[in-house]
């Protein structure tokens, strides 16, 4: 019935995160062209090739096609800009952000966040070490009721630092220590080796003074001279908005959901074709999330490797003189493979499944009113066609 | 690339699968060696753990549709077959293998290893009393009695007292496995939540170190479980006794570390949540392809996680560290990727 149709080998990679970064020097590597584009600045990495476009500061306003053959609409620099690419790599990352009102504490000399640390630690020599030179730091974690494993690795990457290029004394104060990633409990005995004392606390108590801060909890308290406080990560702003354009579903927390919920296929959208990265779609650190835009290259590279594209086995198809366009199926299919078409040779308007999208789920068709859609194989055995 | 290299994957585990599958999709040839005569490794044991037909995303029904897909594909299965010698060919590898209906030996261009864990044999813990106290069965058991005789599998027992131990021969270095094991922390909120839901009278404990509550899939079971009333205290017993009162109970002392207070407390059921380690023939495999264990004996690598000190040599899911299923298939996919830029610039 249906032939394998030709592909190139082309992806648009969003957003200007290390995760994006790491997918689009991959798939450059297995020889794709790659057009990267952020609604942000891109950062300026080396990552340079004939192969490569860029495009920083660009917004996506529309997207048309499906797998194989999507058109992305983006507003750069005052034009529109349209791009031609056979799937699409989503990873934008995730927001930083400090929750104030859920510590209940204001930022000062002597409350910090991970984030400014992690600035003052890269500044010139020697300043960056002298800030926290000798100096007994309480880092607090958990305390906002949330852990992102991102933040909780860069607290023990601080800890280590603190400890080791500034002799400061280090207390790290947790509610349930976070070590379930390769590799992170090794992690935290090595900072014990290092001297940082970790403490355990149910309900702390802490105190800024006028020079001082503490924590009291279970064993006592602890004075120190500055208290360190994880930020939060959240989903970007523009996730649901990008979600809606790019017809992709959200989970309840407000990142991008994968087709399968179990994650079994990791990274594949509910759209053939879009994938996700990262931290858009999944708690992890920063090197984890390129580990996983390396994964994702592979699921696309699976996809687009052969340089053509072919339907499942079983899909979708609608017979255009029984549909009455009432729009079920493009409102029930998952996988938003189904629109409402002007059929030139027939002359009517009916909905049409497009067959590389459809992943023959049979939603549409089990919801159809008028019964205008089937599941059809792909090719009938010869023995089917005689009969 | 050039023609059709060749890959052997050892093993048919989750990960095992999953290289083996991205691979054959990407042209390349693919035989998978799994030594047990059906594919799916410690997977198949893993039950499912959804409430009322509501999901938990435990990963326990993952297994299904990759089984499916790696039939219709084209890589080779050799089952109950395992690798007996390798030898370098020619920058590549010449694999002789044991119990296959094949004499000669396969060449490959790679080798992934993808050879799965063992879980912690909780006879190891003596003071737990696993194998001499009635009342005391490990997490896997349990597993695998709910995936044989149904989720009704602890209904009628007269359960009134169920306790979780979590961190049963992990992040214990006194024994050789300084890590988190990943799993215990979500597999033993999920099946208490399970039994709740079944038996709400139930009371059930989970006696934890730190409660791995991180990643977007486990939050939510996570908040659900002591919305549920099930009770999470921050101490682990010592040593597990027969009751005095009851024979068939067990008691253990604790330390509740958060309330202040040393508690004595008696259980119908305890369930021992056991964690992984490198399997017992990890030894073997490295010696045989030449590469190195870590400290606690899984499949050493760079900084990547994938790669081996042998170039065409890559490791996929647990038998490089503990993961979950999902995790170690999201693993498995990188190692195909590495694999395959390997390939690709043997090729060149």
């Amino acid at each position: 019935m249906s032939q394998a149709t030709p592909v190139a080998k082309q992806v648009l990679v969003l957003g200007a995160s290390s995760e994006a970064a790491r997918a689009v020097k991959e798939l450059l590597a297995l020889g794709y062209k790659v057009l990267w584009v952020s609604g942000d600045e891109l950062p300026s990495n080396g990552l340079d090739s004939p192969a490569l476009a860029k495009y920083a500061n660009c917004r996506l306003y529309a997207l048309e096609g499906h797998v194989g053959r999507f058109v992305s609409h983006f507003l750069h620099q005052g034009q529109r800009l349209a791009l031609s690419t056979s799937a699409i790599i989503v990873a934008t990352g995730n927001e930083r952000y400090f929750p104030a009102e859920r510590y209940g504490l204001e930022l000062s000399s002597l409350v910090w966040t991970t984030s400014q640390v992690k600035e003052q630690l890269k500044k010139p020599l020697p300043q960056s070490v002298l800030a926290f030179r000798d100096k007994r730091i309480l880092l607090l974690l958990d305390w906002s009721g949330e852990t992102s494993k991102e933040l909780v690795s860069e607290s023990f990457s601080l800890a280590g630092e603190l400890c080791e290029r500034c002799r400061s004394e280090v207390y790290f104060f947790y509610r349930d220590l976070t070590v379930d990633s390769p590799g992170w409990e090794q992690r935290t005995r090595e900072l014990r080796d290092k001297g940082v004392v970790f403490c355990r606390y149910g309900e702390p108590e802490v105190t800024v003074g006028e020079a001082a801060v503490s924590i009291s909890y279970l064993e006592g308290t602890v004075e120190g001279d500055l208290l360190v406080l994880p930020e939060a990560v959240r989903p970007r702003g523009d996730t649901a908005e990008l979600a809606e354009i790019l017809q992709v579903r959200l989970g309840e927390d407000g990142y991008f959901q994968e087709l399968n919920i179990r994650k079994y296929r990791a990274g594949l959208s509910a759209r053939k074709g879009i994938f996700f990265a990262g931290r858009c779609h999944m708690d992890c650190d920063a090197s984890e999330a390129e580990s996983d835009a390396l994964q994702v290259v592979a699921a696309v590279d699976a996809l687009l490797g052969q340089g053509a594209l072919e339907p499942e086995e079983v899909i979708a198809y609608v017979d255009p003189s029984k549909c009455i366009r009432c729009l079920t199926c493009v409102r029930t299919c998952p996988h938003a493979a189904v629109q409402v078409v002007e059929y030139e040779d027939m002359d009517v308007v009916a909905a049409r499944v497009d067959e590389l999208a459809c992943w023959g789920c049979g939603a549409c068709a089990s919801n159809c009113p008028v019964q205008a859609i089937e599941m059809v194989g792909q090719e009938m055995p010869a023995w089917v066609q005689g009969v | 690339m050039r023609e059709h290299p060749s890959v052997i994957v050892v093993g048919g585990g989750i990960a095992g699968l999953t290289a083996a599958l991205n691979l054959a999709e990407r042209g390349a040839h693919v035989t998978l060696v799994e030594r047990d005569s059906v594919l799916g490794g410690n997977a198949r044991t893993v039950c499912c753990k959804a409430i009322a037909g509501e999901c938990q995303l435990c990963g326990g029904c993952l297994l299904g549709e990759r089984l499916e897909l790696i039939v219709s594909s084209p890589v080779e299965l050799l089952l109950e077959t395992s690798v007996a010698r390798v030898e370098r060919d020619n920058g590549g590898f010449l694999v002789y293998l044991e119990g296959a209906e094949k004499s000669s030996p396969l060449r490959a261009q790679a080798v992934i290893l993808a050879t799965g864990f063992d879980h912690v044999d909780a006879h190891t813990k003596g003071p737990y009393g696993y194998g001499i106290l009635p009342s005391v069965t490990t997490g896997e058991e349990m597993e695998r009695k709910i995936k044989e005789e149904g989720q009704g599998a602890y209904d009628a027992l007269g359960l009134h007292k169920v306790a979780f131990i979590q961190c049963v021969g992990s992040r214990d270095e006194h024994v050789g496995r300084g890590y988190c094991s990943q799993v215990c922390c979500r597999y033993a909120l999920r099946l208490a939540r399970l039994l709740k839901a079944r038996q709400p009278e139930l009371e059930i404990t989970i006696f934890k170190m730190d409660i791995q509550n991180s990643g977007r899939d486990f939050q939510k079971t996570w908040q659900a479980a002591q919305e549920e009333g099930i009770r999470i205290v921050a101490g682990l017993p010592a040593v597990i006794r027969r009751s005095s009162e009851e024979p068939r109970r067990a008691t253990f002392v604790y330390d509740d570390i958060l309330a202040g207070q040393i508690v004595q407390e008696d259980f119908d059921l305890v369930v021992l949540s056991v964690g992984m380690q490198p399997r017992r023939d990890a030894e073997q495999v490295a010696e045989l392809f030449g590469i190195n264990q870590d400290r606690y004996g899984f499949f050493a690598v760079g900084d990547d996680l994938i790669s081996t000190i042998v170039p065409g040599v890559f490791v996929a899911g647990t038998c490089q560290a503990p993961r979950s299923m999902a995790e170690a298939a999201a693993h498995a996919q990188q190692a195909a990727e590495a694999c395959y830029r390997y390939l690709q610039e043997l090729a060149l």
